[in-house]
């Protein structure tokens, strides 16, 4: 049984070498020259303000929620992307049936404000 | 697959299940226990998986893209609750709620 | 011919689906009320049709119509029907957000709905899930209130680790015998070797279940969520969530790990047996109402819980026929809770003081139900507790039985505090009490079917006795 392992093993170890490889060439290579512009974190050209590490506001919570339930219903979209051929139209109304139901829920969170920034 | 591997996924996923269950009952914080629900389910998840691949049988596999939908609407209800939480008192500690006795 | 079959699934989704357009566009949240009561008769009316149609799978046996399944789906019509009826004015003064709540409670409904009606694991474990996080929600919507969060958390949190361990447990059952279809598990566990691994699933899913219908020692969320949550909503988990559970658990324990029965029932007994003991020494200590009603449905679950421990066709039959009664008579009390807390938002029994001089009608109603809750005629819970009682003696159990009937005497005390409150306290507070017609109808509605129950209950036992739990 081992053996099976031995190409994953081969392939971690040529993998792990060429990250090795790839950074140690480049060390030698490039030119060395930091300034404090430089360092920066890069924030689309803006100067950055503030520490990056505070905490998020409680409301970003309820944009993921949502995103949540689309990226969820992709895991349904799939399977039924793959058979939907020999399906059909049956499949194609169930599928409707189901998003419309999904896109109810998003109206419905969308005209009780849930996604205004308050 | 043979019964050998079987047990070597049964022994992870029941590894995994004390690891969240034992969480749930210890830590103190509603996010921490939330992510030791997330263990629980996925413990059972990698049970199903290993079970459907064993009796060469989808169901299991089904099982569990239920199960994750399941998980990720139970999270955003119990994130919800946890926010309704945070309203009412600043810290957010399963042993601060304590209004209710009797 | 499936479409049909499955017809009153599709109305209930249907009807939470306009609720949520309603809730939209609707001027009065009133009028969110009156399409659930048309919606829940509805659903009622395609249930009924579907009585005595022979026992039927569809989609791959995923959805299973049988009596079994259509006498739970009428318990929850009627919870349903009468949450509907009965809570507008209380989520008005309470600044509850309507909408929701009615949406939330068609869902649950839903899920209750498809965790009887399948022998299928994954349709019994997405019922349980649609119904209990819709709960949760439920159990928080007095936004205001602290104790209504507490009540939701503590909720969530428990419900969350039940749900992971009836998870495992099913699991595991997959994994012995290739199939998540009851009949099939029956038939490969009956020739397995695996004994420890049998015990080990069904530890996790008695467990799991016994956190769901608040059996002991798995009941400490019970109190404080059903004294937190909104009282309408506590109505609806002492009694929906509750049935529900029941229902499951008889259907797996009954069909699924049927060759490994006789090794649960004695646990499945003591459970009962501490269960009510436990629910009925603590209630007589509480003050406030919805606590002690939380503790008399935890002694309730203990008494139906008998039936399932003795596990004959006797017994499921005396206990379909509790659960029914148990639902009309605790939803009709919650009722005239629900009236006492629109005018005094305390709480306390305390609070049903002089309710004699001041509403007899209310008083009698409430009186009545007290009694059929704690067993005597000529009430409903008088003659499903005495089945109970019976199929115990006859299925060898007489310490149970004799168990029930103590735990009987020891909750008098306790229902007739509050008839005491009523009719014998000397000061009390004028004010004037009235409620809405809706309210008014359930409480109707709930009396007048628990004097129904106790006075005529051959039809009903009749036709009970042909419910076949098994296939």
């Amino acid at each position: 049984m081992l053996q099976q392992y031995t190409s994953v093993g081969v392939f971690l170890t040529v993998g792990a070498l060429f990250v090795a490889v790839t950074l140690l060439v480049g060390r030698l290579l490039r030119p060395h020259n930091p300034y404090p512009e430089k360092l920066a974190p890069y924030e689309c050209g803006e100067i950055p303000v503030g520490g990056g590490q505070v905490r998020f506001n409680i409301r970003y919570y309820i944009f993921a929620l949502i995103f949540v339930i689309f990226d969820v219903e992709t895991v349904f979209l799939y399977p039924w992307a793959v058979v939907f051929e020999e399906i059909g139209l049956f499949a194609f109304v169930v599928m409707m049936l189901f998003i419309g139901t999904l896109v109810e829920g998003l109206v419905y969170a969308w005209k009780k404000g849930a996604l205004r920034w308050v | 697959m043979t019964v050998e591997i079987l047990q070597g996924y049964l022994i992870l996923s029941g590894i995994l299940f004390a690891i969240g269950a034992a969480g749930l009952l210890l830590r103190r914080s509603p996010l921490v226990m939330l992510m030791c629900v997330e263990i629980m389910l996925n413990a059972a998840n990698l049970a199903f998986i290993a079970f459907a691949r064993y009796w060469g049988d989808m169901t299991g596999q089904i099982f569990t893209f239920l199960v994750v939908t399941v998980a990720a609407a139970e999270v955003a209800i119990g994130l919800a609750i946890i926010v309704l939480l945070f309203r009412h008192r600043d810290a957010a500690d399963v042993d601060d709620v304590n209004a209710l006795r009797g | 011919m499936q479409y049909v079959l499955i017809l009153p699934e599709i109305l209930l989704a249907g009807l939470g689906l306009v609720l949520l357009g309603m809730d939209l566009f609707a001027k009065s949240k009133r009028s969110l009320a009156v399409a659930g009561v048309i919606g829940t008769l509805a659903t009622l009316v395609a249930v009924l049709a579907n009585f005595g149609v022979a026992p039927a799978e569809i989609w791959s046996g995923t959805i299973r119509v049988d009596d079994f399944a259509q006498y739970f789906k009428v318990i929850f019509l009627v919870i349903l029907g009468l949450v509907f009826l009965f809570s507008h004015e209380y989520l008005e003064k309470r600044d509850v957000r309507m909408g929701e709540f009615y949406i939330l409670v068609t869902f649950a409904t839903l899920g209750a709905f498809l965790m009887v009606s399948s022998l299928e694991l994954i349709t019994i474990y997405l019922g349980l899930e649609l119904m209990t996080i819709a709960s949760y929600i439920l159990a928080g919507m007095l936004r205001q209130d602290a104790r209504s969060s507490e009540a939701s958390i503590k909720f969530f949190l428990m419900g969350a680790l039940t749900s992971g361990v009836i998870l495992y447990g099913l699991s595991l059952l997959l994994g012995l015998s290739g199939s998540t279809h009851l009949v099939a598990i029956a038939e490969a566990l009956a020739t397995s070797p695996n004994t420890a691994l049998i015990t080990a699933a069904g530890v996790f899913i008695i467990a799991g279940l016994g956190f769901k219908i608040a059996a002991v020692p798995f009941h400490m969320w019970a109190p404080d969520t059903y004294e937190g949550a909104p009282t309408p909503v506590s109505a609806f988990l002492i009694t929906a969530s509750e049935a529900a559970g029941f229902a499951v658990l008889l259907r797996i324990l009954l069909v699924g790990l049927a060759p490994a029965l006789a090794q649960w029932k004695m646990v499945l007994a003591v459970i009962a047996f501490v269960t009510m003991t436990f629910g009925n020494v603590t209630a007589i200590v509480q003050t406030r109402t919805k606590r002690m009603l939380a503790y008399s449905a935890i002694a309730q679950a203990g008494y139906i819980l008998v039936g399932v421990a003795v596990a004959t066709p006797q017994s499921v039959t005396a206990m379909l026929f509790y659960m029914l009664a148990y639902a009309f008579m605790t939803v009709g009390a919650f009722a005239v809770v629900i009236m006492l807390s629109n005018h005094i938002p305390s709480e306390e029994i305390e609070d049903f003081k002089g309710l004699a001089q001041r509403a007899p009608g209310y008083a009698l109603a409430m009186t009545l139900l007290l009694l059929s809750l704690i067993g005597i005629p000529p009430t409903g819970g008088f003659f499903g507790k005495l089945a109970l009682y019976r199929s115990a003696v006859e299925g060898g159990m007489v310490w149970l039985a004799l168990a029930m009937v103590i735990n009987s005497a020891i909750s008098v005390p306790y229902y007739f505090n509050v008839i005491r409150n009523m009719y014998l306290a000397e000061e009390a507070p004028a004010m004037e009490l009235s409620a809405r017609t809706g309210l008014k109808l359930a409480l109707g509605i709930a009396v007048a079917a628990t004097l129904l129950l106790g006075v005529f209950p051959e039809p009903l036992v009749g036709f009970l006795r042909t419910i076949q739990v098994m296939p």
